[in-house]
């Protein structure tokens, strides 16, 4: 049994500040931070291989080569393989473009299930595994809250999903893509101090364009269908602004306000 | 004349309703027709709304088998050639509308918050970016259909042009449906739907260490408690109470943001709330910006002061 799980990296910054070059974000120098869904979806993988030892579990990322020693640590944890995504042309890409750099290598390799999580901390990697489903001609299923593990095995799973009004469950077919949830409950475990200096480079593998054979005009910005003009700051709403403390003064007002907005 | 698909999910009519407007300000007083796209359900709601309804009746077809809808929509597409096609970011939308954007090899923009033109009236899409008071102006390039997805309550519509809806029944589309089956499905009871109400007492980061003090003030003050996520991330809310961009869209009169700090994830979900009160130990937060009354001050002591102000006046008033 294969899985794969398709990670994505997020940058590790509340704001970019005033690094709007060329009015657009800049990554590069960025530092980056694993998608937490996308652990918990690594962690359930682990979880698995755990109790059954044959489990082979690639991560497989697209992201600048500044990710490496994040890569290089999720080996450490036990994950079998790591294929990290990367070159220069690709940079800019929007999700349909990464989904479909991504799609071009997971077609070209074996697996049974691909994991991932379902509600990544950006809106835009929650596109990536329906998109890639799409390019794989697979079906996908967000939210997945559990797995029965019993039926993991089989050519059919059972998965139970949280949906937004109703908890189902259904039976899907070896291959599929998988978006989990943090109900899940596994998280990414953290590299023992012992295994800290392990050596993987063995299992760290980089795909660059000479593998995909993209044409330059088919990625990056050139690729994408939509292009982020300007990223600007939030406009500020200059409403009638009261500043209080919290001492009795401060109390009493925000009280007055709700009995006189008819809270109280 | 423009032309444009809304898909109208069975379970998300209502909010399928409100993306009506995103079509009023995309094409403004220019000329366009709306197609709403009903699978077997009955297109009542659109009644009125849309100038005609794609009524597709066919029980094979599930609404979770994406990929049979998948090959549905994007044939429709291909026969009606729709300028945008529109989806409610809800559960299955938010599937549905990336797979049929790369089906169709078309410019797909997520969760749009607002839509604008440029110099060459050419219309931009207003969408959440990463960072932390971000938002992104974002274009599509030359070439339709153009899919976009809506979070729930984000748009309100209001109905105001009555229009002469047709119906036009389709039974004979060829689509694949299989390798997924539903076993079981029973209705969450949420008790506490955050969407409609009142007053939200809502924590965050902040007050993370003394969220269970907001259930007692909620009560006093008859609201509802939510939260951001740090809260959701330490597991002391369900995911249905979270505000924000992976959360909910809430309009409730009140909203009370307790160590909150205003994240654009988060604020984007507040665009209809009437009067943000904020307590926070930095009055620099973005979500001071927003609110009508800052506290100045920790989070815990004003929830602890106010609940004992409530039951004061409230036993005075009793005696
Ligand atoms: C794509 C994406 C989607 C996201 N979706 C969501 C979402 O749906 N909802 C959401 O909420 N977030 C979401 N986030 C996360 C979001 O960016 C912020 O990280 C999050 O909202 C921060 O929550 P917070 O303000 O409660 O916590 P923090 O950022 O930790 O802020 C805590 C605030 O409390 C104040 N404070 C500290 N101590 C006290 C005290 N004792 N008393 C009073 N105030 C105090 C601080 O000054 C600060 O302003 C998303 C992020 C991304 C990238
Ligand atoms: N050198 C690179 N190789 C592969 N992917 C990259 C590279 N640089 C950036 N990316 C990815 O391209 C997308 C957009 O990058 P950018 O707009 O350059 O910041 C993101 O998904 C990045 O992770």
């Amino acid at each position: 049994m294969r899985l794969v799980c398709v990670i994505g990296f997020t940058p590790d910054k509340q704001s970019f500040g005033d690094n709007h070059e060329k009015q657009k974000l800049i990554w590069q120098g960025c530092r980056m931070k694993l998608n937490p869904d996308d652990g918990y979806a690594l962690g359930f993988a682990l979880h698995l291989k755990k109790q059954n030892p044959d489990l082979f579990i690639e991560v497989v990322t697209m992201a600048p080569l500044s990710v490496t020693p994040l890569v290089e640590n999720i080996l450490r944890v036990g994950v079998d393989r790591g294929t990290l995504v990367s070159d220069g042309i690709f940079a800019g890409s929007d999700t349909a473009t990464t989904s479909r750099i991504l799609g071009k290598y997971l077609k070209s390799i074996d697996y049974d299930y691909l994991l991932a999580g379902s509600f990544g901390d950006d809106s835009k990697i929650n596109q990536l595994p329906p998109q890639v489903s799409e390019l794989l001609n697979i079906n996908y299923i967000s939210g997945i809250s559990s797995i029965d593990e019993d039926t993991f095995s089989s050519s059919k799973i059972l998965v139970e999903v949280e949906e937004e009004k109703a908890m189902a469950t259904y039976e899907l077919s070896a291959p599929a893509f998988l978006g989990l949830t943090e109900k899940c409950g596994h998280k990414l475990p953290y590299v023992r101090l012992k295994d800290s200096r392990m050596d993987v480079g063995h299992r760290l593998q980089v795909i660059d364009n000479s593998v995909l054979g993209f044409e330059e005009r088919e990625v990056g910005p050139k690729g994408s269908l939509t292009k982020t003009i300007s990223v600007q700051a939030l406009r500020k709403k200059t409403a009638q602004q009261r500043i209080v403390g919290t001492d009795s003064e401060g109390i009493e007002y925000v009280y007055n306000f709700l009995k006189e907005k008819r809270f109280i | 004349m423009h032309r444009a698909l809304v898909y109208f999910e069975k379970e998300n009519c209502q909010h399928a309703v409100q993306l009506l407007e995103v079509l009023r300000q995309l094409y403004g007083n220019e000329a366009f027709e709306c197609y709403a796209l009903t699978i077997n359900g009955n297109g009542q709601v659109c009644q009125g709304k849309v100038d005609y309804v794609l009524d597709v009746q066919n029980q094979a077809l599930k609404p979770y088998d994406q990929r049979a809808l998948t090959d549905v929509v994007s044939t429709l597409c291909k026969t009606y050639d729709f300028d945008h096609l529109l989806f409610v970011a809800s559960h299955f939308g938010r599937t549905l509308a990336p797979r049929v954007a790369i089906r169709l090899g078309a410019a797909f923009v997520s969760e749009i918050t607002a839509v604008r033109h440029d110099a060459d009236s050419q219309p931009q899409f207003i969408a959440p970016e990463a960072g932390v008071q971000n938002i992104g102006v974002i274009k599509a390039k030359a070439g339709k259909p153009v899919v976009l997805t809506v979070r729930p309550d984000t748009f309100q519509y209001d109905g105001s042009q009555e229009k002469t809806t047709k119906q036009i029944k389709l039974s004979d589309l060829e689509f694949k449906a299989g390798g997924i089956r539903q076993i079981s499905r029973h209705d969450n009871v949420d008790n506490n739907d955050i969407s409609d109400c009142e007053l939200l007492i809502s924590g965050g980061g902040g007050i993370a260490k003394h969220f269970e003090a907001l259930a007692p003030l909620a009560k006093a003050l008859r609201g509802k408690v939510s939260a951001s996520r740090p809260i959701l991330d330490r597991d002391l809310i369900p995911r249905s109470a979270l505000v924000g961009q992976s959360g909910k869209t809430v309009s409730p009169r009140l909203y009370m943001a307790l160590g909150i700090h205003g994240a654009i994830q988060h604020v984007v979900a507040l665009e209809r709330v009437e009067h943000i009160i904020s307590v926070n130990t930095n009055v620099n937060a973005p979500i001071c910006s927003l609110s009508e009354i800052v506290v100045h001050g920790d989070a815990a002591t004003f929830v602890d002061k106010m609940l004992k102000k409530i039951m004061e006046d409230n036993s005075h008033a009793t005696d």
